[in-house]
């Protein structure tokens, strides 16, 4: 059977999980690599696209809408977004890892051009994607705890060294965990939340509690507060609980993945496959109509409106009822 | 000297497993003269190793004139009325957590001790547990600078099915009439140590909860609750009572403050786990985790202390009732739906047990 052919924009660590993953994709081969469309990457995507043994194409653009390209990796963040609309618009299945700050016009362009042209969005945040979340989101929905009650959820990120420059935690680990919660569970109907700068940033806390659709509760811890002494601090640390009514859940990748203890940092621990093999995986199966095309827009039109309810429960410091 | 004598009014669960236990370590130090419970089986149960007498009345164990100090451990319902009786008799209270069910009942209780001029302390043994003793003292020294953020999580597993687990139709927990549920019940200890180790007056709450457990008469049993502390900390609490039986009451508690952060999470000090056909067992690991002996030991040794030295408790009722004041203000929250703001009541007070 002839690989799907996939090709990729930007040269991202997404891209280069690709590289790494030191095994041959299943029904799938990298065919070519473009730099992102904003092209500072250029000389990386050239260097990725020798690793990989695929063609270097010198723009986005015509690889984007390259007819021998079924499947399109759009690993470029929030410059990517130009891409994985012009590829929806071409038909093509795009994977976009991340679930990154979007607005709902902007979500609304790509649900457009994906109309337009019969392309398909996969696009999950490393939570939702990766196994264990999938294994997670697959228990919680499919009845396999029971009446879900509640879900918690830490994540832990490293104390950066400039703190004063970081982005919100909301950006950098909200949009992860609201996909996940959507998918697991649903939006709140519910929300509080208490946002603040407690380790030399601006925004680098956030505690939310959230009444879910479905009476379902969740608590989710979001801080920018581990101390380098702490041995998973460079990859941060993610802890999730799904309590139902039969079983309950518990995902600790941070102890449960292999350590590899270099001279200046731990390693980057993914949980088991980085969840971008998994996302193409899953592109392949659609591609050769194994799997059914996802509807994604109105997932990401809750995510949004969840992140819009937590904003704003924040501003107030009270709990808010979403419209 | 003189060994102090007990009375015991409440002679359930906790008094079973913790209080009578700690008597018998302490056994040069005190003797349990007198016990009384409705249920005159349990009563009996608990006097006859001491060849104590056995009462189903509360009031006839105060009549008695042998009993310096009273031990109740009936639900919260009743902690003002065995309090306020037993300092009417002149007897020193130690009384188990919560305090009471509304903060007037509390300061009742603090009000009618301090009048009668005997020692009332109220059974947070968290405050004598070492990993908690441990990292207090750590807050002191300075090690991890001003806290920023405290999150402490318990679960607890439920019954097994028709077991007489908390918060079940047939176990008192779960009588609305009588239980205002896990907010006070567990939540009181959360709410005592994010306040402890945040150092902190609470500025504002807010709170969800739930009925969980099957068979539930209406009592919440689930609980999650951020509280927004004076000075800018934060403290977050989760607890649960409907984990899978095989599932240990494990405890998660961190500490991020401005130079390094303390952490004493369960799930990472287990070290054997033994599958049965239906359950888990982790002999490697119970006697590290909370639900020790020796922290009730140290309660009541410290208080029988505070009685023969004529000292103070360890730990001011004042500090239980603060404690139990955000407990409150957490049902509350949960209850209206909004955020409650809490005005500061006075510095957070001083554990001895900690030094």
């Amino acid at each position: 059977m002839t690989p799907v052919a996939v090709g990729v924009v930007g040269a991202g660590r997404h891209a280069a999980a690709l590289a790494e993953y030191a095994a041959p994709l299943a029904g799938a081969s990298v065919s070519a690599v473009a730099p992102a469309p904003d092209g500072r990457d250029r000389a990386a995507a050239a260097a990725l696209a020798r690793r990989l043994g695929a063609a270097f194409r010198r723009t986005w653009d015509a690889m984007a809408t390259d007819p021998a390209l079924p499947v399109v990796l759009v690993a470029a963040e929030d410059v990517g977004r130009r891409a994985v609309e012009t590829a929806l618009s071409a038909g093509k299945i795009v994977v976009y890892p991340g679930a990154a700050a979007i607005t709902r016009a902007e979500l609304d362009r790509l649900a457009a051009a994906a109309a337009r042209g019969g392309g398909t969005l996969l696009a999950a945040g490393e939570l939702r994607a990766a196994q264990a979340g999938a294994r997670a989101i697959e228990a919680a929905t499919q009845d396999g705890l029971g009446t879900l009650h509640s879900i918690y959820a830490a994540i832990r990120l490293p104390i950066p060294d400039r703190p004063d420059r970081a982005a919100p935690i909301l950006e950098r680990a909200g949009w992860d965990l609201l996909d996940f919660v959507c998918a697991a569970a649903s939006g709140p109907v519910r929300v509080s939340a208490t946002v603040a700068g407690l380790f030399g940033g601006t925004a680098d806390t956030a505690v939310i509690i959230a009444r879910l659709a479905g009476d379902t509760i969740l608590t989710a811890e979001l801080s920018s507060c581990l101390p380098p002494s702490v041995a998973t601090a460079p990859q941060g640390e993610v802890e999730i609980e799904l309590i139902g009514s039969r079983d309950a859940l518990r995902i600790e990748p941070f102890r449960a993945a292999v350590r590899f203890y270099g001279q200046r940092e731990t390693a980057r621990l993914p949980w088991l496959d980085e969840p971008v093999i998994t996302m193409v995986h899953q592109a392949v199966r659609i591609a050769t109509g194994e799997a059914a095309r996802p509807d994604p827009f109105d997932h990401w039109r809750r995510v949004i409106a969840a992140m819009d309810a937590i904003n704003m429960a924040a501003a107030r410091g009270d709990t808010i009822t979403p419209a | 000297m003189a060994r102090i004598r007990i009375g015991l009014i409440g002679c359930g669960g906790i008094a079973r497993s913790a209080h009578l236990p700690a008597m018998h370590h302490l056994r040069d130090r005190v003797t349990l003269v007198a016990a009384a419970d409705v249920d005159e089986a349990a009563a009996r149960a608990a006097a006859a190793p001491w060849g104590a007498k056995a009462y189903t009345n509360g009031h006839d164990l105060l009549a008695r004139r042998d009993v310096d100090m009273v031990l109740i451990a009936t639900p919260e319902a009743w902690h003002r009325e065995w309090t306020e009786a037993a300092a009417a008799t002149g007897r020193h209270v130690l009384c188990e957590k919560p305090m009471a069910t509304t903060v007037a009942d509390a300061d009742a209780m603090i009000d009618a001790c301090r009048r009668a001029g005997v020692h009332l302390m109220i059974a947070h043994s968290r405050r004598f547990t070492m990993r908690y003793m441990q990292m207090r003292r750590a807050v002191d020294r300075g090690d991890v600078g001003t806290v920023r953020l405290v999150r402490e999580n318990e679960r607890r597993s439920r019954a097994k099915r028709g077991g007489r687990g908390y918060y079940t139709a047939e176990h008192w927990s779960g009588d609305p009439a009588v239980s205002v549920g896990a907010a006070i019940l567990n939540g009181v200890h959360e709410a005592d140590l994010l306040r402890w180790f945040a150092g902190a007056e609470p500025a504002s709450v807010c709170c969800e909860h739930k009925i969980t457990i099957e068979g539930n008469r209406g009592v919440p049993d689930f609980l999650t609750f951020t509280v927004r502390f004076h000075g800018g900390a934060v403290g977050s609490s989760e607890l649960s009572n409907c984990l899978p039986p095989g599932y240990p009451a494990f405890h998660q508690f961190e500490l991020y403050g401005e130079r390094g952060a303390l952490r004493a999470r369960d799930h990472e000090l287990i070290t054997i786990t033994r599958f049965r056909d239906d359950a888990a067992e982790f002999p490697g690991g119970y006697e590290i985790l909370l639900h020790n002996l020796p922290a009730y030991v140290r309660e009541q040794a410290a208080f029988v202390d505070a009685i023969r030295g004529d000292a103070p408790v360890p730990m001011p009722p004042e500090e239980a009732r603060a404690a139990l004041r955000l407990a409150l203000a957490a049902v509350d929250s949960a209850r209206s739906g909004r955020a409650v703001h809490m005005t500061p009541e006075g510095a957070v007070g001083d554990t001895r047990a900690r030094a």
